[in-house]
């Protein structure tokens, strides 16, 4: 059980990292600011039953996804299998070796790499539908393993596995739209 | 590389980057990447790209939202 005299120095340092996925997930300040602030009081309320020693960040992940859901769910609960059309595996990775010769490869590489700036990047995440968004958002920016986020979602982490792969994908292709628009990947002349 | 063994590590790819597939078969896609520059050189480029994706989505938090977040927690424990 853990103390909830405890949960201001255990539970604050993770401030930041909600606020920034609760920024992703909403996709503006106030939404985002009205989700934490809405977790971090079911999170104190309910930190009694916390089991300490377990994984708080997680734990917070969870309550901050189920209080997003519960706000926003209206236009979100639609089947798995709304047709985004069929992305080929490491799309950006294949865009830009046919965009570039042999020799520059390397070098397109680093230009889209360095290139795409955080409002690329954000937007690239944020334009994800929903339910491949959040496994995305909790992989790739918050580091959580597949099982964790299958706790934090509530689903099979099979269904983590195809949702995150194919979220990726899509996210690429965004990337790449992104990349295009900014001529980064263009190195056919040098 | 064939083209067989190229698509096994490709299909293992994110299983691997996430160090969520066995020893054993990280030990496959290890030697085919040792032994492939094509696949190297993409499974480098998805590595690289999962880095800029975490690093480009993080955000400050504003002061103020930090404030509001410590008085709901001091308000909760005076009630």
């Amino acid at each position: 059980m853990a103390d909830q005299a405890n949960f201001q120095d255990d539970a604050m340092q993770f401030a930041p990292q909600l606020y920034s996925a609760a920024l992703r997930m909403t996709r503006n300040p106030a939404d985002a600011e009205d989700v934490v602030q809405e977790t971090f009081l079911k999170a104190y309320r309910a930190y009694a039953s916390f089991e300490a020693g377990t994984n708080l960040k997680a734990w917070l992940y969870r309550i901050l996804t189920n209080t997003y859901i519960n706000r926003y769910r209206k236009q979100s609960r639609r089947p798995d299998e709304v047709d985004l059309g069929e992305v080929e595996d490491l799309y950006l990775y294949r865009k830009i070796s046919s965009a570039s010769s042999p020799d520059s490869l390397q070098s397109a590489e680093e230009a889209v790499l360095e290139g795409l700036v955080d409002e690329d990047v954000k937007a690239a995440v944020e334009a994800l539908p929903e339910r491949f968004r959040m496994p995305v958002l909790l992989a790739d920016v918050e580091g959580f393993s597949y099982k964790e986020i299958a706790e934090i979602m509530d689903v099979p982490i099979g269904t983590v596995m195809s949702r995150l792969h194919r979220g990726r994908k899509q996210l690429q292709k965004a990337l790449w739209k992104f990349a295009e628009e900014r001529g980064l990947a263009d190195r056919k002349d040098g | 590389m064939t083209k067989k063994s190229c698509d096994d590590a490709i299909t293992k790819i994110y299983g691997y980057l996430d160090g969520e597939i066995s020893p054993m078969k990280r030990i496959m896609v290890r030697l085919h990447l040792r032994r492939c520059s094509g696949c190297g050189n993409a499974f480098s480029f998805e590595r690289r790209l999962q880095i800029v994706i975490r690093e480009r989505c993080q955000e400050e938090v504003p002061e103020s939202v930090m404030a509001k977040l410590r008085a709901i927690v001091a308000n909760e424990q005076n009630t």
